[in-house]
């Protein structure tokens, strides 16, 4: 079975980062990278998969791919190989367009049996991209999942709804977005990390993928960014206790908080 | 994933900070020359094992630095963009109000023409160099025990990951790896876990006294344009130091309005009521430096311990299998206040000592390390520590007598009056309560006292520091007896923990919360300082390195 | 903002409209530049008829109705094409869903195949100088706000639950229906749902709730701790703690709230007897409002918090949870 997982990498402590003051982005030279926490529990998955059904486990990232490498990490947790696609004369990519570069990239390094992405990149958090890729290869997607079993040429996916739990059962080709709880990632090894070294990382640019910059042009546009506004000046509530009591829970009902 | 592995590499350097670095990168270097020169020769591996996530994230420095080792480690190499080279500087006299520039600065204390730069981003690029060079890096593997075979040095033994609190295997525990080299360089810097069990074992600093230790505290500050000029240095004496407490501040320009402010505290005081993190928070409210900071914007903050014991508590620098690089071995100059200079010409010496041991194949390797003595003898380390040998035992006599016999050294090629002077006994200097001459105000740790402007609670500042553990494991802060520390500590010492710490690790908790007092450690906010393994007054903290990659997240600092 | 109708993307379970369907009728209305403006709402289910009169009381002008008992076993691709075929027909200017699990997956499908942009996670909608709709959005963890354009039509949105309000109903408002047919996709299908309403004692997860209250040093001992766990079963919240807690083992480390690197972005944060540490404070950062209960009217945490009662947790807490117990307050709802 060949596995494609979808890497993201966003910054580490989201404490110290800073935008710049014209508003048009994050100030990002000292930052410190990581993989999105949600993408773990996507290689974890491929590499059970792997290890249950035999076959590969390709980790696959359209970015920059900052030091330290989430290509290399999950290289060195026991991915297969690694394909990197990125080229400087990308425009800034919306999530449309990045799932066209990576749809294009997977077409390139397929045929694969199930992509997994996590649900969610913890950075600019648009959470579209299991969606996105599942319309432009036109397969079936399951989101959120917590559990899955392979079954010949379907999955059974269990997933985590707001309000429960649903059983799907798709055929492969599927993509399927992993949420916390779908397995226990493994750490890496120190034996992986000097094995990683020796994996193959396709390298990709515009050029390989077939499609042109017009594809790419974003249509979801960022005007601004700033930091979000300080809270504002704490309210305090005064009385004795069960005057206070029922004033708060007055206040949080008309805010809307309670339910 | 419960199988210790075994892997083999031939040499293996503990820590990647700029020693380890330096030692592996000259390593691969001189052994491509070596190997243009002999072709016969089988090509060696050099891994680095580096217990932070990324390298540099643990590294935390001023700092001015000498680069004339790093020209010779890359020569042709251009110096980093970041390194802005020292043009003005002053030493500076503070009182609480007042800063007075000294208007003659010895020699050895000039910087000009230096480069100031962050080592936390000297080593990112240093790490990007090696990986060029064909170095195996590894990040986020802690060397927890030494691997020892009949008096040699084998190896490492690297940490297990996924334990619970109670140090039960979770079920993403993975066993850490062995890890067997021909050579085993130690880069641990100051008081590394590592060294401590060689020389628990091998006995490698019997018949010099123990180092005696400082705590440096530092934060990066992003600072209102004006307010501070990219290249000056300022060094200062004084407020809110004593008489009795070694050590100073130190105020450095980088381009782009950035500063990095720090002082330097001597654990070798006599009053466990001082708090090292309270008196920087004092440094930085003087006038002469709150001007710079105010309306600025922290950046980052971060501690570690300095070996400042100088050329007679080196230890013994090699044996069979290993040998000892930068403050690991002790190579820092106290005169000079540096050390990264030394660290990198110290990785040098080793490398070229360890390619010698390797490459010659008849079994004779360990013998051959024993020239790395000798190198590190006939070399700028030997030279520049002979003559700081007595500088930091100077000022065991206080402030006045210390300056007036670095004065007199410094006119003897550091003989001064008596050489060796008695060295300083570090935690054993520290007094009890009940000893002290005088009550001074005791510092206080209380979030209440700091403006939130220029001065902040630890817990803030610690924010800036980005550190963060895994909280479910078994805490890496080894408490032999607690029950010393609810009992005769308290009494003793009023539990200095809970002051030397500059994280905010050791908290005592009241009868009314816990039973009875009780010691709480907060290990997830650990630094990796080890000051509490150096200053407890009773010896009983150990540091182990906690699960892979905890730790700070240093940034630019 | 052009002249141009929207349309919300909504679902109903059992014949019931959620809440979440009634908010994006409100975000509509924030969204829409004239009165005369017209909304129209698509649904894809089984037994969606019953809902057809609140949707016009609450503003819809036209509702496409996708109404067959197969439709309830259907995954994602068949609700897509159902709205792709509407938004062929009428071309409304914006498209709206729930950002729910429901909205993200059909929202996400559509923009691929409409080609247009995709904004998730709306917290409000307004407009540039020269009249360009926009959209305002969290990212990173909630520390930063991020505006953003669309270049094409029709612009896509998910609107945050909880932020927009519902809109007036008028009763006895009409709008008109129209029954509409789509195919299955024998690919893939719903094999089994399981709801979690009215499900008992078990206390979501800290990470999870719509709700968490916390419990600090301020409680004294392990013995006062039912305090704050009758305060979360009134609001159906998790318990949360601060490390101290844990450290003094008061309760158990899966209540840990911070610290371990992602934070707890909870509607409601209460934080009882927390001092308000900066590493407590930055798992909760992204909190969306945060009231503090404390002796102490010095502690860091009044810093942040939205609303602040002085005060003794013990003389707080039980008033507390029976005015919250006085209305009952039901377990979130749907929010497809």
């Amino acid at each position: 079975m060949r596995v494609a997982v979808c890497l993201k990498q966003v910054p580490d402590d989201t404490g110290r980062l800073s935008a710049l003051d014209d508003g048009s982005g994050l100030q990002g030279a000292d930052c410190t990278w990581m993989l999105s926490p949600f993408d773990r529990y996507a290689v974890e998955e491929g590499l059970r998969l792997r290890a249950a059904l035999g076959g590969e486990c390709v980790a696959v990232h359209v970015g920059p791919d900052h030091a330290p490498s989430v290509l290399t990490e999950a290289l060195a947790l026991g991915v297969d190989k690694a394909v990197h696609v990125w080229d400087d004369a990308f425009p800034a990519l919306d999530p449309l367009a990045t799932a066209r570069v990576l749809a294009a990239a997977l077409r390139l390094t397929g045929p694969f049996d199930m992509i997994l992405a996590g649900h969610r990149g913890v950075g600019e958090d648009h959470g579209q991209m299991p969606g996105l890729l599942a319309e432009l290869l036109d397969w079936p997607q399951v989101t959120l999942a917590v559990g899955l079993t392979v079954e010949g040429e379907s999955a059974r996916v269990v997933r985590e709804v707001e309000d429960g739990r649903e059983e799907w059962r798709v055929t492969l080709p599927a993509v399927i977005s992993a949420q916390k709880g779908l397995n226990e990632p493994r750490q890496k090894s120190l034996k992986g990390v000097l094995e990683a070294k020796r994996k193959p990382v396709l390298r990709l640019a515009l050029k390989d993928l077939g499609t042109s910059l017009e594809d790419l042009a974003p249509q979801l546009r960022r005007e601004h960014l700033v930091a979000s506004p300080r809270r504002g000046a704490i309210r305090r509530i005064a009385g004795d206790p069960d005057a206070q009591a029922r004033e708060l829970v007055r206040l949080l009902r008309e805010a809307g908080k309670l339910r | 994933m419960s199988v210790r592995e075994t892997l083999e590499t031939d040499l293996l350097v503990v820590g990647g900070g700029p020693a380890g670095l330096a030692t592996a990168i000259h390593f691969r270097r001189c052994l491509a020359e070596l190997r243009q020169r002999r072709p016969e020769l089988p090509d060696l591996s050099v891994t680095v094992i580096e217990k932070a996530r990324e390298f540099g994230a643990h590294c935390v420095s001023g700092a001015v630095v000498d680069v004339e080792p790093l020209v010779r480690l890359l020569p042709g190499r251009e110096l980093p963009g970041f390194a802005v080279p020292c043009t003005g500087e002053q030493i500076a006299w503070l009182t609480q109000t007042r800063a007075v520039v000294s208007p003659w600065m010895p020699r050895y204390l000039r910087q000009r023409g230096l480069q100031i730069l962050s080592v936390n981003r000297l080593v990112r690029w240093l790490a990007e160099a090696a990986e060029v060079e064909g170095v195996q890096l590894a990040a986020g593997f802690a060397a927890t025990a030494p691997l020892i075979e009949d008096g040699r040095v084998m190896g490492v033994r690297t940490g297990d990951s996924g334990l619970d609190r109670q140090g039960r295997p979770k079920p993403s525990f993975q066993a850490g790896a062995d890890v067997r080299a021909r050579v085993t360089v130690v880069a641990e810097g100051a008081r590394g876990s590592l060294l401590r069990q060689l020389d628990d074992a091998l006995h490698l600093s019997a018949g010099r006294p123990a180092p005696v230790y400082a705590l440096g505290l530092k934060e990066l500050w992003q600072v209102k344009r004006g307010r501070a000029q990219a290249g000056q240095v300022l060094h200062t004496l004084g407020y809110p130091l004593d008489g009795s407490v070694y050590g100073g501040g130190f105020l450095y320009g980088h381009a782009g309005d950035q500063v990095s402010v720090g002082l330097v505290v001597g654990l070798d005081y006599q009053d466990p009521r001082l708090d090292p993190y309270v008196l920087f928070q004092r440094f930085k409210s003087h006038p002469r430096i709150r001007k710079v900071l105010e309306g600025g914007r922290i950046l980052g903050y971060g501690a570690r311990a300095l070996n400042e014991g100088g050329w007679y508590s080196v230890p013994k620098l090699w044996g069979n299998g290993f040998l000892l690089v930068g403050e690991s071995a002790g190579f820092l100059d106290t005169r000079r206040l540096k050390g990264v200079h030394l660290a990198i010409e110290s990785g040098m010496l080793a490398a070229e000592t360890a390619l010698e041991a390797l490459s010659q194949g008849d079994g004779r390797g360990d013998e051959r390390l024993a020239a790395y003595a000798d190198r590190v003898a006939s070399s700028r380390i030997r030279q520049d520590l002979w003559q700081a040998r007595n500088a930091r035992q100077a000022f065991r006599s206080g402030r006045v007598l210390g300056l007036a016999q670095t004065a007199l050294q410094a006119l003897s090629r550091g003989r001064g009056l008596v050489d060796p002077l008695a060295p300083s006994r570090g935690h054993a200097e520290m007094r009890p309560l009940n000893q002290l001459e005088q009550p001074r105000d005791a510092a206080s740790r209380v979030a209440g006292q700091m403006d939130r402007q220029v001065t902040f609670d630890r817990a803030t500042a610690l924010a800036a520091s980005g550190t963060n553990h895994e909280e479910d494991q078994p805490p890496h802060l080894v408490v032999a007896d607690p029950e010393v520390c609810a009992g005769r500590c308290r009494a003793e010492y009023d539990n200095p923990c809970q002051r030397f710490c500059p994280a905010g690790v050791y908290e005592i908790v009241a009868e009314h919360e816990a039973g009875k007092p009780r010691l709480l450690i907060h290990a997830s906010n650990c630094l990796h300082c080890k000051t509490c393994e150096i200053m407890d007054p009773y010896q009983i903290i150990t540091w182990v390195p906690p699960e892979a990659g905890g730790g700070p997240s240093y940034e630019a600092l | 903002m052009s002249g141009g109708g929207i349309l919300g993307v909504l679902s109903c379970r059992a014949g019931r409209l959620p809440r979440a369907a009634l908010e994006v009728l409100g975000a509509a209305q924030q969204l829409r530049s004239t009165a005369s403006s017209s909304i129209a709402a698509v649904l894809v289910g089984a037994e969606v008829s019953p809902v057809i009169d609140t949707l016009a009381a609450h503003g819809v002008d036209s509702v496409y109705l996708f109404e067959d008992d197969a439709l309830a076993r259907c995954t994602t691709e068949v609700h897509v094409r159902a709205v792709a075929a509407v938004v062929a027909e009428i071309r409304p200017a914006c498209v709206l869903l729930p950002d729910s699990a429901y909205g993200r997956d059909v929202a996400s499908r559509l923009s691929a195949r409409l080609g247009t942009g995709l904004a998730t996670g709306c917290v409000s909608f307004g407009a540039t100088a020269s009249g360009e709709p926009l959209a305002e959005r969290t990212v990173f963890g909630g520390r930063f706000v991020e505006r953003v354009s669309w270049a094409g039509l029709p612009r896509l949105a998910t609107v945050k639950l909880g932020i927009f309000g519902v809109p007036h109903a008028e009763p006895g408002r009409r709008a008109t229906l129209q029954r509409r047919e789509v195919a299955r996709d024998a690919r893939a299908n719903v094999l089994s749902v399981e709801h979690s309403e009215g499900s008992g004692s078990a206390r979501p997860d800290i990470e999870e709730a719509r709700v968490v209250v916390a419990a600090g040093r301020g409680f004294g001992s392990a013995e006062k701790l039912h305090l704050i766990e009758e305060l979360a079963d009134a609001l159906g919240a998790a318990v949360g703690a601060s490390r101290a807690v844990v450290d003094l083992g008061w309760l158990e480390h899966q209540h840990q709230v911070g610290q371990t690197g992602r934070s707890v972005a909870p509607d409601l944060y209460i934080a009882c007897g927390i001092s308000g540490a900066i590493q407590h404070l930055a798992g909760i950062s992204s909190a969306g409002t945060i009231v503090a209960i404390n002796r102490d009217p010095e502690a860091p945490i009044f810093g942040v918090a939205d609303y602040g009662i002085v005060g003794e947790i013990e003389e707080i807490l039980p008033p507390l949870a029976a005015a919250l117990r006085e209305r009952p307050v039901g377990r979130p709802e749907a929010g497809e």
